[in-house]
């Protein structure tokens, strides 16, 4: 009996050998790891190849392809329709929707049984559910995001003796605090009499026509755009609350004169770009996301202490939005076991602390990965930015895009009202025709 | 050319000197402005008032140009890619041209309005079923792939076709009594007699490959393949004008001026073929 | 297949007549066949395969970039696009653009063609400026032209501020933007028809002139009773070729404007472009491209009779 066991289990042993050793070869094609030409030699761009590298290594049969990801989704989107796109790819959760409703990209919880290393909680989980479609399906993983913030350069709230916004600032504080730096070339305030509207030296604020950035101005109101389940605009887009918050964007513009008009705001934007105008102080604030941080560093303008930001304002509720990518793998890769467990992996690898730590040193983002995120702000070029962000990582809703595969439709739309509206349209009639176009857009489906 | 008397006296002909110039300043212009702003130091391309000579020339942009993107590489690709188009177009067309114009066959004229139609056809809505087929053809991202949608066009069978109507139908029927059959009647007696129409038809074929950017867009995927617009889309989309930063004028307009120069100087070269050819084609209408 | 008459040059079709004749035509029309099967192989192929592909897909709702169940919906995209205002918004602006912008370029390259067959000397070279614009890239004429149109540091504005005049936000201003898209797309296409205006007044017969001459007309007559009639063979070319090209602008709207200001550059073909690359409609898409395709036909059309009925009249 001894004997039977012994060999069953040498058998077994020898069988598991021949199995790992004629480990299937398989071959990944990836976009997401190469940089642009100026960016060869870099930090990022060392540690995407290392990256690489060390996968390929640590993943036996593994043959990593790294692609350069096209210059616009049109090219990706023919790719698809081919059957040729790549295994994996770099996301937009912008446009993820679109991508997921095309039943082209893979559920990751199929990951989840075959690499025990990936777990889900290492995510921050508001971030997490940018991916997570109500049936459950959760479509890509995280890789870096942020929250929508508001800028503002200290330098110039020291000038004109402002207190600088706090955490938990209001809409109303931001009007104040606005009007307390929207000055004119005589040092009038925008709260003072004969304040001269059109001789503004320092601007309070800057208010565009783009939907990314005003739509959480209706969630901080308690209004919102379209209905849970995307059938409609109508009861939501015209909403009270909804109305309320674009009639505060175009207030800023007409009624508190913060922000200059669009045709002014393009005119000063053309001849001197924005960033160096803020860090110069002809701004004072403004709506963005982490990103910025490199474009300001990057400026000759910049200077420690002309940079900081602070969470948006709130009215009825707290609310921003975050804007993130993620890895997407392709369905069609679990057709093949080997191929999707070693798919599976590399995301592993890709979410995981330690590239996700060398990646945030660039400062274009924040890492989806919770550990990695706090350990970086110690390293940060400014750390109390960086807090900052991190300490806003909870809170955070998910970019329509990433929930609406129809969206982009819907975003021509509302930055048409926007663009109207900031221009001096009346809210009410423009918000109107919007949920007329929307509903028509939206009941296709 | 025969020369003729000019019959302009001397006020209109200094008025008339007087438009050229104007009219060969506004042509030129945007030219001078984008070699100069190519020649720019990053940063001050915007100045008021504006410089249309650079204070301080700074040609680093085509050293970048040309160091942080294979630029040369591009060039062999579209070179390649384009004078196989050329060449092809000259003959499938000209072949076709020959046939609308001279010869007779059943459904001809029919044949020849549909070509016409398909003029009006833009691109966008053939563009991805076009490179279905061309994926199930094998020819992805190889140079097949470039070159064979733009093998054969309708414009220059149009155009052609015009030409070759000039030509006398006796030069046509004396070859045909002495014996020769249609390819030696096509290729002895009307290609040499139609130069410049087909040098015509060969510049189009040149500009319209040189510069297309949506066709390598979708074709062109390893970097090795890539023709010069595309590169220099590439290249702009990362370095020239990205999303973080403002645009790199300098850099913008040096990608554009590279792109730009071939086709100049081929045209310089076949300029005088090419209005010939343009004449013979347009009179009739 | 030899068949030698005496050396004289008389056309074989006329003189035998019968089995001679029938196989002669025959023969002819194999080999046009056979000469048209490159390029009729390569249309087959390349453009109407695409094309008949782009009508299937007009009728059906392809909304995923992948072939599985796209389902059949009849002719749901066309109804959809008539209550489609943003597309009833793109045609008026690609009207626009054609009303504003064939005309302004048929002038505008006569006064060049004009300008030139003076004879004057140095026109070879003033040619091939006036053709520098065609033979460059869109995107890069584009990306220059933004910079030029520049409301406050741009060259075109400066130019005017010197003689007193403050010049628009060209590319900002909806009431502008379509205006400096024509402005562009003329100053790249006037060399082009340049050419072709100077070949046509080279056609024209000098003693038409020389006539004119002696019944007493000035220069100015001469232009309007010799020159302008004569050019009609080629002012129908023009025409039909600029209105067929017109309504396919896209480069300089897609590099320049992106649709903006407030879709007052919003052409169709932009907004083809965006449904089927942006929002991935591509059966909605196909449908528009289709009604765009019949509208520039029927235009052309009428163009062709209009100019069968009354200009070959004078002609023939």
């Amino acid at each position: 009996m001894k004997k039977a066991i012994l060999a069953t289990a040498a058998l077994a042993v020898v069988t598991a050998a021949m199995v790992s050793a004629q480990q299937a070869r398989v071959t990944l094609r990836v976009q997401g790891f190469t940089s642009p030409a100026s960016e060869i030699g870099t930090p990022l761009d060392l540690a995407k190849k290392k990256f690489i590298a060390d996968a390929q290594r640590a993943i036996p049969g593994l043959t990593i392809r790294s692609e350069e990801s096209p210059p616009n989704e049109a090219q990706r989107l023919v790719d698809i329709a081919a059957g040729t796109a790549a295994d994996i790819w770099y996301q937009d959760a912008s446009s993820l929707a679109k991508f997921a409703a095309s039943g082209n990209l893979l559920d990751m919880r199929k990951c989840l049984p075959l690499v025990p290393a990936l777990k889900l909680d290492r995510f921050w989980p508001n971030v997490l559910k940018i991916h997570q479609q109500p049936d459950g399906a959760i479509y890509g993983l995280p890789d870096g995001f942020t929250p929508m913030v508001i800028y503002y350069n200290p330098e110039v709230f020291a000038k004109y003796k402002v207190p600088v916004p706090k955490a938990d600032w209001t809409w109303n504080d931001l009007v104040r605090t606005a009007q307390l730096l929207t000055v004119d070339k005589n040092g009038r305030n925008a709260t003072q009499a004969g304040f001269d509207e059109n001789n503004v030296a320092t601007w309070g604020f800057r208010v565009r026509k783009f939907p990314f950035e005003w739509v959480y101005r209706l969630w901080q109101n308690g209004g919102d755009v379209l209905s849970p389940d995307g059938t409609t605009a109508s009861g939501y887009l015209d909403s009270p609350a909804s109305i309320e918050a674009i009639q505060f964007q175009q207030d800023l513009v007409y009624k508190y004169k913060v922000a200059p008009k669009p045709t002014v705001l393009d005119q000063m934007v053309q001849q001197l770009g924005f960033n160096d105008r803020f860090l110069t102080g002809d701004f004072a604030m403004f709506d963005r996301g982490h990103w910025e941080l490199v474009g300001l560093r990057a400026s000759k303008n910049f200077k420690q202490g002309r940079v900081a930001v602070v969470g948006q304002p709130r009215n009825k509720t707290n609310a921003t939005v975050f804007y993130e990518s993620g890895w997407v793998i392709n369905k069609a890769v679990e057709r093949d076991p080997a191929k999707l467990k070693a798919a599976c992996q590399l995301v592993e690898r890709a979410t995981d602390v330690g590239y996700q730590q060398t990646k945030a040193v660039t400062g274009l983002e924040i890492s989806g990965n919770r550990i990695a995120a706090r350990g970086a702000v110690a390293a940060a070029p400014d750390p109390a930015v960086e807090r900052v962000f991190v300490n806003l990582a909870t809170a955070g809703r998910p970019p329509y895009g990433s929930k609406y595969a129809f969206y982009p439709a819907v975003e021509t739309i509302l930055d048409s009202m926007m663009d109207r509206i900031l221009r001096g349209a009346p809210v009410a009639e423009q918000v109107r025709a919007a949920v007329t176009e929307i509903n028509r857009e939206v009941a296709k489906r | 050319m025969v020369k003729r008397k000019n019959p302009y006296a001397g006020p209109i002909r200094i008025l008339g000197y007087a438009c050229l110039l104007a009219l060969a300043l506004m042509m030129v212009l945007p030219f001078v402005w984008m070699v100069s702003t190519s020649l720019k130091p990053y940063g001050s391309a915007f100045t008021y008032p504006p410089e249309l000579i650079p204070r301080e020339i700074d040609t680093s942009s085509y050293v970048r140009l040309f160091t942080l993107a294979p630029f040369g590489q591009y060039f062999i690709n579209t070179l390649i890619v384009t004078i196989a188009t050329v060449v092809g177009q000259v003959f499938i067309s000209s072949m076709a041209a020959y046939a609308f114009a001279r010869l007779h066959f059943m459904g001809r004229d029919t044949l020849f309005l549909f070509y016409l139609g398909t003029m009006m056809v833009p691109f966008q809505i053939t563009m991805i079923p076009l490179y279905l087929i061309v994926f199930r053809l094998g020819w992805v991202d190889t140079y097949w792939g470039l070159i064979a949608p733009g093998l054969s066009s309708a414009y220059a069978i149009f155009l052609l076709r015009q030409s070759f109507l000039t030509i006398p139908r006796d030069l046509q029927d004396a070859a045909r009594v002495d014996g020769a059959n249609e390819w030696t009647i096509y290729s002895r007696i009307f290609l040499p007699l139609t130069g410049p129409a087909l040098a015509t038809v060969g510049v189009f074929a040149f500009m319209g490959t040189w510069t297309d950017l949506l066709w390598p867009l979708l074709v062109a995927r390893s970097r090795e393949l890539r023709t010069m617009e595309l590169g220099l889309a590439y290249f702009n989309s990362q370095t020239g004008a990205s999303a973080f930063l403002q645009p790199n004028w300098p850099l913008v307009m040096a990608g554009a001026v590279v792109v730009m120069l071939p086709v100049l100087v081929v045209y310089l070269f076949t300029q005088r073929y090419f209005v010939q050819g343009i004449a013979l084609s347009g009179v009739k209408g | 297949m030899q068949n030698k008459l005496s050396g004289s040059a008389v056309p074989a079709q006329a003189t035998r007549k019968g089995p001679w004749r029938k196989f002669w035509s025959l023969w002819n029309e194999k080999t046009g066949y056979l000469f048209v099967l490159p390029s009729f192989a390569h249309l087959i192929l390349f453009l109407l395969i695409p094309l008949g592909f782009s009508l299937y897909l007009s009728f059906h709702d392809w909304n995923s970039p992948s072939f599985a169940g796209a389902p059949f919906i009849g002719l749901e995209n066309y109804e959809f696009m008539m209550g489609d205002l943003r597309f009833w918004n793109a045609l008026k602006n690609s009207a626009l653009y054609t009303l504003m912008g064939v005309p302004l370029g048929m002038l505008f390259s006569l006064a060049l063609a004009l300008v030139m067959n003076m004879g004057l000397k140095g026109s070879y070279f003033f040619r091939t400026l006036f053709f520098l614009p065609v033979v460059s890239s869109w995107v890069a004429v584009s990306v220059i032209w933004i910079t030029l149109l520049d409301p406050n540091a741009g060259i075109v504005n400066y130019v005017l501020s010197l003689v007193g005049i403050t010049g628009p936000n060209w590319l900002g201003d909806p009431a502008w933007a379509m205006f400096s898209i024509v402005l562009v797309a003329t100053w790249k296409g006037a060399g082009f028809s340049m050419v072709i205006w100077l070949a046509g007044l080279q056609g024209i017969p000098k003693d038409l002139y020389e006539a004119a001459a002696i019944d007493g007309a000035g220069p100015w007559q001469q232009l309007r009773y010799v020159t302008v009639p004569m050019l009609a063979p080629t002012t129908f070319f023009l025409l039909i070729t600029g209105v067929i090209g017109s309504f396919q602008v896209f480069s300089p709207v897609y590099v320049m404007t992106k649709g903006g200001p407030l879709d007052s550059t919003d052409v169709v073909v932009f907004r083809i472009f965006q449904r089927a690359f942006e929002e991935f409609k591509m059966g909605y898409a196909s449908a528009q491209a289709w009604v765009l395709f019949a509208i520039i036909f029927v235009l052309t059309l009428a163009q062709l009779w209009y100019m069968r009925r009354n200009v070959e009249k004078t002609f023939s």
